[in-house]
Formats: C-alpha cells, structure tokens, sequence
C-alpha cells in the first residue's frame, strides 16, 4: 500500500525513513555506561530477585517456575520462547460457554468474559503477549462500559482476541484491523458512518461549480430544486441526508491516542517547536485534517457472509434479497457475494447479523454470527469518495492541483495506475491517501459507486463493482498506514508501552532508543512489536539495578493479578475468579475503561512532590484516599478468600471455594518458611525471614528495603524487612484459638496470607520497581 | 527543543500575566516570593464553590434553544431550525422529504416531534426568545425564579478572537481534543492545557483557613480531577481529598486492620503497617502511597463519623441514602424527590458535607473534631456527554442527551431544595443557598451541523450558574447568544452574523465570554482580591485591558471586564 508523507515541504517517503538503520550498539547514548551494546551480564540475570523483577515488568507477576526458566534462558531466550507460544484466545472459549449454557436456555453476560479475562492473566502460558496484549489495551481503548457494547461479550472477547494476536505482530497490521473491527466502530461511532451527501442540481454533465443557470442551457431539462436560501448553498447543489456531515470521532482518536499524538515530536518523545509560533509546541493536525479524515472512515457495515456454524450450531443469514438479514433466502436469489452491498444495500447496510436463537425460541442466546466481530466491508452508496454522489469532484478536493504518487512495491492501487490523489492537507502538510478511480479517467466514465438496488446490478459491471469496493476499503487501509508510517507515531508507542511495563518516567534516551526499533527492527521492517517488545524489557535502563525514581506506581488491579499469580492461585470451580465489578474497588476492569481515554492518562502527574519534580505518575490518577481503602479491603478479602468465608477469620477451609479463585493450601505449604509448622519446635526467626524473602522476591523483585541482621534474636532489624520479622517474630498471631493438628499448620497459612496482604497495601510495593 | 517531560511547569512569573512556557530551566520565583503586595487577609464566613463537570462536551445550544419569531436577529427559530437538520421527527417530512434524524426541538407543538421547549420567562430570554430543553423543567422554574442564570457561547480563549483574526492571534491549544478542552476549563485560563492546577484549587488555597481537622478544602466526590488542584499564597500545595458518596462511609474506613481489634494480630499488624506508612521515604511513588493511605487512615473515621452521625438526624436536616426519606413533610425539608442518579448522588453528598462543615456546626458524637470550614470548593461529574451519535432517539422518553439533561436538571432542582432546606448554620445567619454557588463546565460545545443523530465537537457553548439571592443573580443570561446561522458548507463563506458570534463551517462557534472570566466571578465572590486575579488566571487582562478587548470591531463583546459582571451578587 501506497503512502506518502510530506513533512514542512520536504516529502519524506516513509520507506526512505527506515532505511541505513544504526545498529543497536552503536546508536547514541552518550551519558550511558552501556553504549557498547549489552554487556554479558545483563543478558542473565544475577539471581531469583532479578529473574523475578523482569518478570514482573514482562508478565502478571512472577512465579517459581519462571523465575527458574529466566535464570536457565537468560531473558532474550526466555522472551523468544514466550513469543513463540501460541496465543491463548478469549473468543472461542467464551463461545463454547454460551454454547453450553444456551442448551439450558441461558445466556452469558461480561461477568462471564471478565472471569476468562482474569484466568488468562492468571494462567495463561503466553504470558508475555497477554501482558504486552494489556498493555496495549491501555492505548487502543474501547470499553464494555459503552452502552452498546455492554451487552456484547462475545464482541468483547474478540477486541481481547484482536490485540493477543497482534501483540507480537505488525503495529500496521493492528492499527488497520482495529480500524475495521465493529467493536471499535461502535465505541468511536465510525460504524455506519455516511458521507455528506451533496447532488449537483443540474444534469450530471453539467459542472455545477459553475452558474447554475448553466442549467438552463442543458439540451434536457434541469432538476426542479426549490432554492434553500435559508441554508446559503451554493446555487449547484443540493443536500441530502439532513445534510449530516461524517462522524468526526474516529479519525480524531485514531490520531491523537493510537498514532501520532497532538503535537509533532522528535524521536527521543521531546516535542518539536512551532516556528510559526515560538515556544509552542507545533500541532500535528487542525480541526480541518479531522473533518478531511472523517470522510475517509465513511460507508463501513457489518458484512454478510451468509449461514455460518458457531460451536456446532447453524446461524442463518440471508444476505441476497431483500428483508430482514434473519429472514430465509427469497427462491430466487437476487444477488451474491459482495454485490449484495449494492442490491441489499438498506437492509444490509441499516442491520445488524443474526444471533443464533435459543433452543425453546424464547429469545437470542449468545451465540452471535461472526459478522458480528469480523472486520467491517464497505457499502460505496455511502462512502465518501472525495467527489459529489454525480462524479464530481467537490470544489475543495477540485481546487487541490493532482500530485504525483508513488506506491509501495508490489502494492497494487486500484486500476493500477498512478494519477491524481485524494490528498488530505493540514497545516502546510499534505497526507496523500490513494488516487481517485483510474487517474485520468473522465468524469463520464469512473462507475457511479452510488447506484444501489437493481440498478446497480445493471448500471456498473462487475469490475466496476469490485472497483468501488476496492477504493473504499483500501483508502481507509491507506489512512490507517499513513498513521503507522509518520515518524510521531514510533516515539508515541514506544513510550506508551515503557510507561505501562516498565517506568512512568524513561529517559528521552531509553524512548528513542525504543522509538528506533520501532521505525526499523534490523531487517527494515516498521512497527514490529516483538522487537519493541523486546528492545523495552531488554534495554539497559530497564535492567540495570534500580535507582532514584525509576519504576511506575502498580496499577491497582494489577497487584491483584500480581499475587494471585505470585503464589499460583486457582479458581475453585476452574472457570469463575471472583470480581466481575472490579472497577468499584480498583477503579479499573479489563477493557472496562471509563472513556477511550483510559483509567488514566499517561501524562499525569500527581500534584505535590511528584509534580514539583516534573515526574509522570499516570496511575495515581486513580489512587486516592478512597480507592486506595477500598482496593486494600477487597484485596484482603481475595487473598484470603476460601471455602464458605475466608481463611483469615475463620478455621482454614479443606475445600475449594465454588465460585472464586483461592490460594490452595498446598501453594502456600510449599512456600519457604513454611514447613516449620509441623515441627515440634515450631518456627524459627531464620524461617520467617525465608518467608519474607520468597515474598521479597516474587512479590517485589528483591526490591523490600531494609535488613533482618540477626534472625534469631530479631535484633538490629531495619527497614520494611526488619518491620515484617520483627512483627513475625512478636505480634503477628495466626492462631484463631483452633486446636488440633491442624492447627499449627493452618496458623502458619494465616500468617503467610497476612504477611502478603501486609506487603501488598505497603508503600514500596506500590511502587513497581 | 525542549523536553517537557523534564521540564518544571512554574504557574507564575513575576508579576500578572506572564507565564512561563515550561522549558527547561524556566524556573522562575515561587509565589511566596512575589512579594506582600499580593498578599491577603484570610475571609470569614463560609462560602462554597460546586463545580459540575458534564464530561464529554455538552451539546449545549440544545440546552438552551432559540424560539424566536423575529426572522435573522440571534433568537430567529427558523434559522436554528434548518442548521440542525430540522425538527427530530418519527416521520419523513413530507415537504422536504428529509430523513427524520435532525437535531431541532420545536418551539411550539409538532406533531411527531419532540415536546417544545419551555419558555423562560426573564432576561433576554423572556418574550419567546429562548426557551428550554423540555426536559428540564425544574431548571426553567429556577431560572424563572431568578435562581439560575445562564452564560451564552463561553469557551475557552486566549485573547478576543474573531474568523479574520483567527490566524493572526493567539487561541487554545488543542481545541476540539477531549481531555486538553477539559483541563482548560478546569485551569480556567487556556495558557497551557499542561499546567498543573486548576482554579477551584487556586480559589481553595487563596481563601480557605487550615480546618482544625487537616481536612483539605477543595473535595472531589467523582474522583482526580485538575480544578482542584491548587496552592497557597504560601506556596503550599493544595490537593483534593476524595470522598464516596455513601452515607455511612464517605470516607472509606480500612478493613482489618482495626488497632483496637480484640482479632489475635490485628492490631499488631496495623502498628506495624502504620510504621511503613509513616517512613520517610525518598522514592516519591512510594512517598506518595504512603501519604494517601496516611491521609485517609487518619481523617476518615473523624470525616465518617462527623457526616454519618448527622445523616438522617431529623433535626438537622441532613440527607440519608434512602431516596425518599428526604420528604419530610415539613414546612422546612426538601420535598422535592431525590432523583437518585449518579450526579444527585455526589450533590447530596456535598450537602452532607457543607452541612456538617459550616462554622457553629459541632459534631454530635462525642470526641471527634469539627471540620469548621470558611471555604470550601467541591467537584462533581456525568458522563455520557459525548453524543456522536444516538443524541436524540425518541420524541418522548429521555434518551440520549436528553436523559443526561434530564438528570441534570433534577439534580440541581433537587440540591438547590436541599441547601434551601438546609438554611443557616446558626439561627439568624446566613442562608446556605446564600453560601453556595454551583456552575456547570463541559468540554465544549457540539457542532450545530450533525453526523446522523449525532453531534461532532466544536468550541463555545451555554454554561449555567445558580446560588441563592445573595450569590447568584438570577434569571439572566450572560454574554451574546449567537446566531445559529452557519457558514455554508461547500467552499463558501457565507454570511455570519459578527457581532452575534461568529462559527466555523459546522457550526463550531468561536467564544464570545471567556472560561477566564466566568471562573474569576467565582473567585472574587469566594474572596479572592482583585489584586490576586492574576495569579489564577493569567490571562484575564486579555479580555478586560489588552489590545483586542475592546477593539470596537466585530464580534463586540458583551463584557469587558474581568469578571462577568453582576453574575456573581456584588461583583462588578
């Protein structure tokens, strides 16, 4: 696919900016000690504490048997494993529960996609694309706290599904299927989005720019059009469709949140000065790019594919006559394929797919066609194509002179050749998207992409057909690469994703250095995200020990997941984890964000000292003084949670709990420290500190301040550890005056719960490291 | 090239008016420097500030509709009309065979159309000029009644701005971008939408005294936002404390850690969690936890205990959670239902809290200290606002954005009853409606042109204001209602209407009342000297002294001054 990319009126072909790449050690960093490249010793870590610190960066939280395989792989070899594993998909599993429980004339709700979401996070043995998968869900939001997704877990499951399998993919690739995908079209309303209907008031063949009396002239009679003087048209036109404009919301976020942000940047996140404007920041677009990009993601509907079998059962749509979509195939078919865009255009365009009904046909399961989450196809009628629905160029695109186009090799555009463009200018840069209908064609002989009905079927021929289709789909596909190529949109990621793995606060050094692999992973490829992946988890600032500021306020929910994975938690019944509402305690929820702006918003900065130091700490924007309450109790009941009521005031349940996840007793026996309870002596202050210290390390990433010197005696204990022993050793009683056996051992449990629990609402663990 | 991300974002440099760009090494001298001149002398009293965030940007020109008959003049219906694609009909029309997703609410009865708009009866308003959302009755008898007053086309603006001078001056970053327009608005001066702080944490920390209680004097019941952020005259920081809107734990109290608890380990655990609290720790993120957690461990048994106990006390009036018990069935209770939405919700709590706040208010539990307050300024919110599409889906129920107006306007019907209700903190003193003035802000406005039932963004919109008779002067709108006429859409330049606002080709109206001056009414009437202006709203000569305030040429403007004057009683 074709691009092309003028920045201050140097045309820039986004090809040529990847291309003689630096090679990775050799690229600046020149108040870094490791700008020769990665030392040895960053390619193993040094011990459990390391493994698990780039484990918690890199995962949902580090366990046992990861940090074994890190000390075994070193980090690169344990990404490439992990990048090699297939991914675990939300969709297909959830379909095969709405399956089961529609046998039962039941239906599922989010609760039950929420559930999958979190034993995916918990389980899941891809865990570095789950995590990066997250991560990018921060960025390219939507959410099922929009009306019209709320009802739809399946849609929701596969946006889940859409990210998991791009997370080690192409950035280009992402950024286009999110473009097409209905549930992106639903929450920035650029599904069913129309064009700006505008017919000229004269014989097609008539310029309407021109008088309008040269209608008059005309050797058939002109329309009769009532002037609409109210309005101020000009003479030429009228307007249609109430005279709606395109949906803005789209081409406005797919902008300033997923690619090149709000203001020009260099490389390293730093921001690009206005010459027009000293001392400002120069914009990357105006208001009139918007509405000229508007027009692009116009005449986008759900497709119709015909019947389709979900999990064995048989989803009838009739797409070829007219009717509703659910309706059964009229005798004689009146269209196929994609021609029935035009021939069905009303009720395919206007409708949604079918759902497969429940067996007693008292209502819709859950179970949806797959058009419902299938990328979106383009209806022409209502696509813009830069010209009136007559074949006239509109006057703004007209005053445009036709610039020369160059395409991507072995990208064919449509009709194969080069020719006039359909160029989007703002602020003296001009994004060219692909060409009109065969450059040089007249304005009698491009198809007319408006018919519709019958008329279609016989007006254009079938090329012509496809060729309306093909302009339509390709030029949002162009838009979409557009964005991916210009150079903001490598900084924007990059950073994006350092601030949600790693830091709040990169240096300008780490974000270019990131940036860079961005625009070329080695091999001239753009927008890998398994190289950004790896270049962000690998990159010295990131492993070298911590210091100062570094490391990012844990997102709330995340130190749920976190020890839930930490100390291998199950769910009791295999299926259901507990919170279905997670955003009243934590206030987030896994593609459950309030607005497409995320829980928050990466350039936050908490006021007080935070601020003063000019550091960004995006998740305190949800951190306050009553979150923060509410967070620390429901983590308390989570990580306590067991049979009945929970193990922390109540005897230690022997059986799983039915409908939650919970810290088998076995997980926590095998714990360090731990095995004491049986003993006849009971535990030691040498045992305690081993508890503590696994804690430490899984928990933490070896980060716990302070020592325990003496832990026998428990003397000279300082810092968070020394806190910890000391109240191992003095104050923390497990024992709720059980007696028995087991009461020891259940005891021992209680205080390894408490002790997670304690280390988990701390001040430094807040802070990831 | 400058690295913001380094960068410090001083608020103020040197005297009124300049601010610093934020690159690096722009420090510049701490407020506490500038010298006594600008100090002031702390306010007595009690005055508070209610800020409601309708996030999203409100299609407010729906809010507040023109009905008028004169054709051409800024009230003209017809005119309205055709820009929103007709009336929002369940038919096609039949004369122009138009599709039934226009925009327009009618002003007199039509069939299949929506109810028509409710006349206003005051101001410029009155006559037929404009008239009401007809879901908002309750706002249409406060406004009639003098207790609302509306601002027309304000927005955010950095100096007067018109079509022709819109390349040529200086205008807001980002407009039309959701979360840069929304802190503008809550900065209250369109400088930088990265400036740390906001004009109700400003307002907050230039006339608020330290409460014996430590309670902070700005408040957020809807979570982080930038309006209450602040600081002192003293430099010292000012940020929101954030309640729930419970009744018996606004505060929300830690579980489990009970240090009084009879639970073997429990109170061990909480000292030794209190010892990690209370480190000193260097790393900010950590300091910061720790701070928070601090914060709410030591306040929220006081704030709970001072707000629960008064809750559904019969003798004072203060709101329960239970939606109907606030009829009381008496010559002095709210009887107006308690529409028990989200926005309602966070209104009662904030009455909750003004009426336990109050000097002369002691709590009635024993041992717990007053929070007695002399400002306070408090932050609500509603979303859903961000009506790109399905703004208008019935021409009876309240759907869309008519739901959301609908919930606003019972909300505010309903707290202004309650401050009513509630009356002076002390027999004899002043009424709490006195005390009390609530505002609306939105992201902006919405194009007056749709998207197929729905609306894109744009710029200057309708805010409202209300408070009793000695906060708020009533039943007036401020500023210049524009004209709804839009520029042709195919190329042209069609006719504006100047001196009556001018918008771009969607009907994106260019402001004519600036955010500025709207927040700095609010804060001379909190107490904010007029020498102290400045330091908020570093703007606001701009549009009182600077050289486009009062140039004379088209668009005028309805208000030169730094405040809109009279909005606020007493402030001119």
């Amino acid at each position: 696919m074709f691009e092309r990319f003028a920045h201050f009126g140097v045309r820039l072909a986004a090809v040529v900016a990847l291309a003689a790449p630096l090679p990775l050690a050799a690229q600046s960093c020149p108040d870094c000690v490791f700008n020769q490249g990665f030392e040895n010793e960053f390619f193993l870590p040094a011990n459990d504490a390391e493994a698990a610190r780039f484990l918690n960066q890199a995962t949902f939280g580090a366990t046992r048997a990861d940090i074994g395989s890190v000390k075994n792989l070193g980090y690169e070899s344990f990404l490439d494993v992990q990048m090699a594993r297939a991914p675990t998909l939300e969709r297909p599993q959830l379909e095969a529960r709405a399956a089961t429980v529609r046998l039962n004339n039941q239906t599922i709700n989010q609760d039950d996609r929420v559930h999958l979401w979190f034993n995916n996070a918990v389980t899941a043995p891809d865990q570095v694309r789950q995590k990066v998968a997250y991560a990018l869900s921060q960025i390219i939001v939507t959410s099922d706290q929009n009306d019209t997704l709320n009802g739809e877990p399946i849609q929701m499951a596969e946006w889940n599904d859409i990210l998991v399998r791009n997370a080690f993919g192409n950035y280009r690739d992402l950024l286009r299927e999110v473009t097409f995908s209905p549930m992106m079209g639903k929450y920035l309303t650029h599904l069913r989005n129309r064009k700006y209907e505008v017919t000229p008031r004269c014989r097609p063949n008539n310029n309407p720019t021109g008088n309008p009396t040269d209608c008059n002239s005309d050797s058939a009679a002109p329309f009769v059009i009532t002037p609409d003087a109210a309005n101020n048209y000009p003479g030429g036109y009228q307007v249609g469709n109430n005279g709606n404009e395109p949906d803005e919301n789209y081409a406005r976020e797919i902008m300033q949140l997923f690619s090149i942000g709000l203001v020009t940047r260099n490389q390293d996140f730093s921001v690009v000065d206005d010459p027009g404007n000293p001392g400002n920041p120069l914009p990357t677009y105006d208001q009139q790019m918007i509405r000229t990009l508007s027009r692009a993601f116009t005449g986008l509907a759900y497709d119709c594919s015909g019947n389709q079998t979900v999990q064995g059962v048989v989803i009838q749509q009739n797409c070829s006559g007219p009717g509703a979509r659910n309706s059964a195939p009229p005798p004689t078919p009146g269209c196929s394929g994609s021609d029935c865009r035009y021939f069905n255009l009303s009720t395919l365009f206007f409708n949604d797919p079918p759902r497969a009904r429940l067996p007693n046909d008292s209502g819709d399961s859950s179970l949806v066609h797959p058009d419902f989450y299938r990328p979106l196809v383009c209806y022409p009628r209502y696509n813009d194509l830069g010209r009136d629905r007559k074949r006239f160029q509109l006057p703004d695109q007209a005053l445009t002179p036709p610039v020369n186009t160059t395409y991507d090799a072995g990208v064919a555009a449509p009709s194969g050749a080069q020719g006039a463009g359909k160029p989007l200018v703002l602020s003296g840069t001009t994004l060219q998207t692909l060409p009109e209908f065969r450059p040089g064609a007249s304005k009698e002989t491009v198809p007319d992409c408006e018919l519709s009905g019958a008329t279609a079927l016989t007006g254009l021929t079938p090329s012509q057909r496809l060729e309306c289709i093909n302009y339509c789909e390709d030029n949002v596909r162009s838009v979409a690469d557009l964005l991916f190529n210009h150079p903001n949109t490598a900084p924007m990621v990059a950073r994006q994703l350092i601030l949600h793995l790693v830091t709040s606060n990169p240096s300008p050094e780490y974000i270019e250095r990131v940036a860079n692999v961005f625009a070329n992973n080695g091999a001239g490829v753009r927008g890998d995200l398994k190289a950004v992946t790896k270049a962000i988890l690998l990159d010295p600032e990131a492993r070298r020990p911590f210091t100062g500021q570094f490391g990012k306020p844990r997102e709330p929910l995340m130190k749920l997941v976190a020890v839930w994975r930490n100390f291998n938690a199950t769910s009791g019944d295999g299926r259901r984890w507990g919170p279905t509402n997670p955003q009243t305690a934590y206030l987030q929820r896994p593609h459950g964000a309030p607005s497409v702006f995320n829980f928050y918003e990466p350039d936050y900065q908490q006021p007080g000292a935070i601020a003063t130091a000019g550091l960004y700490s995006p998740e305190f924007q949800i951190i306050n003084e009553n979150t923060i309450m509410l967070a620390s109790n429901d983590l308390f009941t989570r990580i306590c949670s067991g049979y009945g009521s929970n193990n922390c005031s109540g005897a230690f349940a022997t059986t799983a709990p039915t409908d939650r996840a919970f810290f088998p007793p076995a997980q926590l026996d095998a714990l360090p420290g731990m095995a004491c309870a049986t003993n006849i002596n009971g535990c030691s202050g040498a045992d305690d500190l081993a508890l503590i210290e696994e804690l430490n390390v899984r928990m933490m990433g070896g980060s716990m301040p302070g020592a325990v010197p003496n832990p026998t005696t428990g003397s000279g204990n300082t810092g968070m550890k020394g806190a910890l022993h000391t109240l191992m050793r003095q104050g923390l009683i497990g024992n709720l005056g059980q007696s028995g056996a087991t009461a020891a051992v259940d005891a021992r449990r209680r205080k390894a719960l408490y002790l997670i629990h304690l280390v988990a609402i701390s001040p430094v663990y807040s802070h990831q490291r | 090239m400058n690295h913001p991300k380094n960068s410090r974002r001083a608020f103020i440099k040197g005297t009124a008016g300049l601010v610093a760009a934020g690159g690096v090494g722009s420090f510049v001298p701490k407020l506490n420097l500038i010298g006594e001149a600008l100090a002031q002398s702390a306010v007595g009293g009690y005055k508070a500030l209610v800020c409601i965030y309708l996030g999203g940007g409100s299609d407010s020109f729906n809010m507040l509709i023109p009905t008028g008959t004169t054709l051409g003049n800024e009230y003209d219906h017809t005119v309205y009309r055709t820009s929103r694609g007709l009336y929002y009909s369940t038919v096609n029309d039949p004369v122009t065979f138009k599709s039934p997703d226009g925009l327009g609410i009618p002003r007199a009865t039509t069939a299949n159309c929506l109810p028509q708009a409710i006349a206003l009866t005051s101001g410029v308003a009155a006559g037929g000029n404009l008239g009401l959302n007809p879901f908002m009755p309750g706002i249409a008898n406060l406004y009639n009644q003098g207790r609302v007053a509306f601002l027309a086309n304000v927005g955010t603006l950095y100096e007067p701005l018109t079509r022709a001078t819109y390349n040529n001056r200086r205008k807001p970053p980002q407009l039309y971008s959701h979360n840069d327009q929304t802190n503008l608005w809550q900065i209250g001066s369109s400088v930088s939408s990265t400036t740390q702080r906001g004009f109700g944490g400003m307002i907050a920390g230039i006339t608020a005294n330290p409460s014996p209680l430590g309670l902070s004097s700005a408040i957020s019941v809807a979570g982080s936002n930038r309006f209450l952020i602040g600081r002192t005259l003293a430099d010292q920081a000012v940020f929101p404390f954030q309640l729930s809107t419970s009744a018996t734990t606004p505060a929300t109290t830690l579980s489990n850690y009970n240090p009084n608890s009879s639970t073997a380990g429990e109170a061990a655990r909480r000292s030794t969690l209190d010892a990690l609290i209370n480190e000193t720790y260097p790393e900010l993120f950590s300091k910061e936890h720790g701070d928070i957690f601090g914060r709410s461990l030591t306040l929220s048994t006081n704030i709970n205990g001072t707000i629960s106990d008064a809750v559904g006390n019969a003798t004072l009036y203060v709101p329960n959670s239970n939606p109907n018990a606030n009829i009381r069935g008496n010559a002095v209770g709210n009887n107006v239902n308690f529409p028990n939405t989200g926005l309602a919700q966070q209104l009662r709590q904030i009455a909750r809290v003004i009426r336990v706040s109050r000097p002369g208010y002691t709590p009635t539990q024993a041992g717990l200290t007053p929070i007695n307050a002399n400002r306070q300024v408090f932050y609500a919110t509603a979303g859903g606002w961000d009506t790109h599409s399905g703004q208008i889906t019935s021409i009876s129920a309240a759907q869309g954005q008519h739901l959301l107006l609908q919930q606003l306007s019972e909300a505010i019907n309903w707290f202004y009853a309650e401050l009513t209700a509630m009356g002076p903190a002390t027999a004899g003193g002043i009424e709490a409606v006195d005390q009390v003035i609530g505002f609306t802000q939105s992201d902006f406005a919405r194009t007056i042109n749709g998207n197929d039932n729905g609306t894109d963004h744009s710029w200057g919109g309708v805010q409202l204001a209300f408070g009793g008779p000695a906060a708020i002067t009533g039943g007036q709108v401020y500023g210049r209602y524009p004209s709804m006429k839009l520029d042709n859409r195919i190329g042209g330049t069609g006719a504006v209407v100047p001196d009556r606002g001018e918008c771009f080709s969607r009907g994106q109206f260019i402001p004519t009342l600036a955010v500025d001056q709207m927040a700095a009414s609010f804060a001379r009437w909190m107490g904010v000297d007029n020498s102290n202006l400045p330091l908020i709203f570093p703007n606001i000569d701009n549009f009182a002294t600077g050289p486009f305030a009062n140039a004379g040429a088209s668009p005028t403007f309805a208000y030169f001054n730094r405040v809109v004057p009279n909005l606020c009683t007493g402030i001119t």
